[in-house]
């Protein structure tokens, strides 16, 4: 009876030294409560839920206390997570989010007015000013390019450059650069009823032009080729959203770009989210570079919003008067499709219930998502 | 009939268009990177007192290098001690002569053998051969042996005859001295021949003369990093340089489709202009199809664009062009199964 009782009660021990309650650290509550907030903003407020569903969930998946060794973990080899995990370290999702990006842009905007592509190259000094910054805070020059690339307000873009750059700073730069971007309806209207006047907002665009399917089928061509020229670094994230999008635009291969642009899509958008939210495990992400990364994110999006204002507010100078821009479409620079063009929309109506400037915006946006990986081209090409 | 054969000349080429273009992709590619970039790297003739084999020995070694960025595989490549004359083979392939040559003089030829991973050279990786002539001892032991105080040669030959490398080893060497590249993967030949210029003895005596069997000759620094840590410490210039290319890329690509732009207004003008209303739409002289009203039709053409979401030429418009395919033009006419007659 006492050696059946001595079994027992060393067998329960050695079952309670393998359970999270056993294992839990205070790290790991502060995570799950981040998890758990994240899930709550998704679904209560809707705050991009696709995103933040996936990443809280993974967050909760890979802060649940385990004792290691036994190919559990995210970062133990041979694990399944650790084997979808591989497509982030390695890049490989990225570009696979950027094809059904391409194959579900329609550039129309863009082509009709192509001045805004302008917009979309000023409002990467968010990038650059935050790279700055960081070397200020300390980082290393590849570090400071990593953290930089939220400025960019593009997840993917943001995770295939710090993969590259910094791995280690992986997981807090994706969540930093997700959180902001579901938090530009916060961030980015203070910034810019600060820098435009009530005349200037009041501005109205003349309609755009129609868009013939020729430019539409070339833009995907010449922007491959043009833009990989001067940065072939880029080109797994270039190559991929022209090819999506020129998937789209032939019109012969409609049945692929509707895979690309959501079985594929979601797919891939389901395994990032999850285990980019799953490597954030509280020893590797509750660092003293955290809190630094989430201040420089943070600033990086304010000086890209500033940044896109004050352009368009400047290119003004010298436009005929017919043809000004409103400079609420500025902060739209940023590539967080379409969440800042509806923010350019949203903000211009609150000053003319009649000035629609969701499409204006939609330039300068889809301009930005191409700036965007531009620069992380740029600064891997530095950098790498 | 000279239609028809002009027909299938014009297929006939147009398949060896494709066939050419496939066969010099896959060919450039395969050329691109792979075994042709093995370089011998850094080699020791007298070990008394430097790496030992897995057996514990000391024994002289050599390294090879793989600059590449993918993994390359050694196995049936040839390691041979002097350069090997396939001039005169007559018609007999390279690949089997130097098999037969290695067979017959193991002294002076091994043949990688097949199957072994560790002759499997991971990307920018080095692997090390040790040359003892004992190839009991595994796939990395060769079937000859370098020997101290005579000058030696290494030719490492393609499983094809093609040669790869050379390495000259000098008389002169030290005892526990290797012969070691100055930079990782340089190649040093020159017509085919050993240039010496990229080589240098090294002792061990400090970490510039390091001895380095399977790592990196020159110590891996990633220079970029050090530099704009050096010179651009508050990262001004790589701002100013990075905003100057974002801005040429995407002002190059305004630039062409603002002239698109212009050229596409100046075509739609001509032959493409909507009317402004409805009222401006001329009458025409068609009947309605069957006995449906124009409503209807309309609306039926309006849910088929919606469901299938059709791209037009232009927004706004829609066409309906006649299939003029016939069951022997038509791919999807000929995949349908035909009416059997019973």
């Amino acid at each position: 009876m006492v050696l059946l009782e001595s079994f027992l009660s060393s067998n329960l021990m050695q079952f309670w030294n393998f359970t999270g309650f056993a294992n839990c650290q205070w790290g790991n509550i502060i995570m799950l409560c981040v998890g758990l907030f994240f899930i709550y903003l998704a679904i209560k407020h809707d705050f991009e839920p696709m995103l933040l569903v996936p990443i809280g969930f993974g967050i909760l998946i890979g802060n649940i206390p385990f004792q290691p060794g036994n190919e559990i973990g995210i970062y133990e080899e041979g694990s399944v997570l650790n084997i979808l995990y591989q497509g982030v370290r390695q890049g490989w999702y990225p570009p696979l989010i950027f094809l059904g990006i391409g194959a579900m842009t329609d550039f129309s905007a863009l082509l009709a007015n192509p001045k805004l592509m302008l917009v979309g190259a000023a409002a990467q000094f968010g990038i650059f000013g935050a790279y700055m910054l960081a070397l200020a805070l300390g980082f290393m020059p590849d570090q400071a390019g990593a953290i930089a690339i939220i400025g960019g307000a593009d997840g993917p873009t943001a995770i295939f450059l710090s993969g590259k750059l910094a791995p280690n700073l992986m997981g807090a730069i994706a969540v930093c650069a997700y959180s902001y971007m579901a938090l530009v309806p916060v961030i980015q209207p203070p910034v810019m009823r600060l820098l435009t006047t009530k005349k200037e907002r009041l501005i109205r665009m003349k309609p755009a032009r129609k868009v013939s399917q020729n430019e539409k089928i070339l833009f995907p061509i010449f922007g491959l080729i043009l833009t990989c020229f001067f940065v072939p670094s880029g080109l797994p994230l270039l190559g991929m959203l022209f090819f999506g999008n020129l998937l789209r635009e032939s019109g012969v291969t409609t049945r692929l770009a509707k895979t690309a642009s959501n079985a594929m899509t979601d797919i891939v958008t389901i395994i990032l989210g999850m285990t980019v939210g799953a490597s954030t495990q509280a020893s590797e992400f509750l660092t003293k570079e955290t809190i630094f990364i989430f201040f420089l994110g943070f600033c990086a999006f304010v000086v890209a919003t500033m940044s896109g204002v004050l352009f368009v507010k400047l290119f003004n100078l010298i436009l005929p008067a017919g043809k000004k821009l409103n400079p609420l479409i500025g902060n739209a620079g940023v590539s967080a499709v379409p969440m800042a063009a509806r923010i350019s929309n949203d903000q211009g109506f609150k000053y003319d219930p009649s000035n629609y400037l969701l499409m204006h915006a939609m330039g300068p946006n889809v301009a930005g998502v191409i700036g965007s990986a531009v620069a992380a081209g740029v600064l891997l090409g530095f950098l790498g | 009939m000279a239609t028809f054969l002009f027909n299938t000349r014009l297929t006939m080429n147009r398949k060896g268009i494709i066939i050419t273009i496939f066969v010099a992709v896959f060919t450039l590619s395969s050329f691109a990177q792979g075994r042709k970039d093995l370089r011998f790297n850094e080699v020791m003739t007298q070990n008394d007192s430097n790496l030992v084999d897995q057996y514990g020995q000391h024994q002289p070694w050599f390294e090879i290098f793989n600059p590449t960025y993918g993994t390359v595989g050694m196995e049936q490549m040839f390691i041979a001690n002097r350069r090997i004359d396939l001039s005169n083979i007559g018609d007999q392939k390279p690949k089997d002569f130097l098999n037969d040559f290695a067979v017959k003089h193991p002294d002076v030829c091994y043949e990688i053998p097949r199957g072994d991973k560790d002759t499997k050279v991971a990307p920018r990786s080095h692997v090390v051969f040790f040359a003892d002539g004992n190839t009991a001892a595994g796939s990395l032991h060769i079937s000859f042996k370098l020997q101290a105080g005579r000058e030696d040669s290494l030719f490492l030959y393609d499983v094809n005859g093609d040669l790869v490398d050379v390495l000259a080893v000098p008389a002169n060497l030290p005892a526990n001295c290797t012969y070691a590249l100055i930079e990782d993967g340089i190649s040093c030949l020159s017509n085919g021949n050993f240039a010496p210029k990229f080589w240098t003895v090294r002792n061990g005596a400090n970490d510039d003369s390091a001895i380095t069997p399977g790592k990196f000759n020159k110590r891996v620094v990633n220079e970029n990093i050090e530099k704009f840590h050096k010179h651009d410490s508050t990262g001004g210039i790589i701002t100013v340089t990075a905003m100057g290319i974002v801005f040429s890329a995407l002002l190059l690509l305004f630039i062409l489709f603002y002239l698109f732009g212009l050229a596409n207004k100046a075509t739609q003008k001509e032959t493409n202009e909507m009317p402004a209303a409805l009222a401006d739409i001329p009458a025409t002289d068609a009947k309605p199809a069957g006995d449906q009203p124009d409503e209807a039709i309309a609306a039926i053409c309006l849910a088929l664009y919606q469901h299938l979401n059709a791209h037009d030429s232009e927004s706004g418009i829609l066409t309906f062009n006649r299939d003029d395919q016939t069951a022997w033009s038509s791919k999807a006419n000929l995949m349908r199964q035909l009416p059997i007659r019973k």
